[in-house]
């Protein structure tokens, strides 16, 4: 019997109250970070889009119709970068968020497979913000090659 | 024994799954947090090489000119914020190497620890967050 809890607690860690307090306390935390910065992204987008109206008001009034245009060319160059935004944002908070309640969820209700679930949530959270760093690192490297290139 | 046999019916365990998805994520925040830790040394060691040039630099974008003692305030407080910055990466760093340390030894108290360290990382970003999202907030009006 004995034997058979040792070999038992090779493969699994025990989550005892100590882990579940701490766990529970990460979670709470996360889903209140997450749902800050959906607010802070959805806020964002709101202030490009008032900031581009202002933009264009101001040309229409002091320039006429044809700097109008301008200003909404300016407006189409920023909407991908807006877009991407805006999905990348609402993907952290679904992924946080969902670690968040159903790690409670699961600590509530004592069940191991929603507890993982939740974590494999984090584990989503962690990669996405990992991939994007891995994007910004090369694209900080072709600019510093490209920089480098232009003054030699 | 008796005791030792009743432990796992009020002892939750985490499956393999759990261990996986936990195992990925410290995969991540390490390789995160050390990249950090490189971005935010070398901005330090910018910083403090191109004390000097920032005052050219600054008044090249417009009327603004700044005394050498205003940069070096504007340095001082790009330094507290990198040094702010480097906490919360640490944070990060000390829940990856900890919750990975308690996987391999199978060790509760450890990964209670990691937990922890998880959580204060995640009570800082909420504080950056709302700081800026009060930032947003500020430029709509």
């Amino acid at each position: 019997m004995e034997l058979q809890d040792n070999s038992h607690s090779l493969f699994s860690v025990s989550l005892d109250e100590n882990v579940k307090k701490n766990l529970r306390g990460a979670a709470k935390w996360a889903g209140n970070a997450a749902l800050v910065g959906l607010v802070g992204t959805i806020l964002s987008v709101l202030v490009f889009i008032v900031g581009q109206s202002r933009t264009s008001t101001r040309y229409q009034s002091s320039e006429g119709f044809n700097s109008f245009r301008s200003g909404g060319a300016s407006q189409s160059d920023g909407l991908p970068s807006l877009v991407i935004g805006l999905i990348i944002g609402i993907a952290l908070f679904y992924f946080l968020n969902k670690f968040s309640k159903t790690t409670i969820a699961g600590l509530d209700g004592g069940d191991s497979p929603t507890v993982s679930e939740g974590i494999g949530n984090l584990a989503t959270y962690f990669k996405i913000i990992g991939v994007i760093f891995i994007v910004m690192i090369v694209v900080v490297f072709l600019g510093v090659l490209v920089a480098i290139g232009s003054k030699a | 024994m008796e005791q030792n046999e009743q432990a796992p019916l009020f002892d939750m365990e985490l499956d393999a799954q759990g261990q996986t998805s936990l195992m990925s994520v410290t995969t991540w925040t390490r390789f995160m947090t050390i990249t950090g830790f490189i971005v935010c040394g070398l901005a330090i060691i910018g910083l403090l090489a191109a004390k000097d040039d920032l005052a050219d630099a600054i008044a090249s974008y417009g009327s603004i000119s700044a005394s050498s003692s205003e940069i070096g305030i504007l340095v001082i407080v790009c330094v507290i914020v990198l040094a702010i910055v480097l906490v919360w990466l640490f944070l990060l760093f000390k829940a990856s190497t900890t919750i990975k340390r308690a996987l391999v030894s199978r060790n509760s108290a450890e990964l209670a620890d990691g937990f922890k360290h998880l959580r204060n990382f995640f009570i800082l970003s909420t504080i950056f967050s709302t700081l800026s999202l009060i930032s947003t907030i500020k430029s709509l009006f």
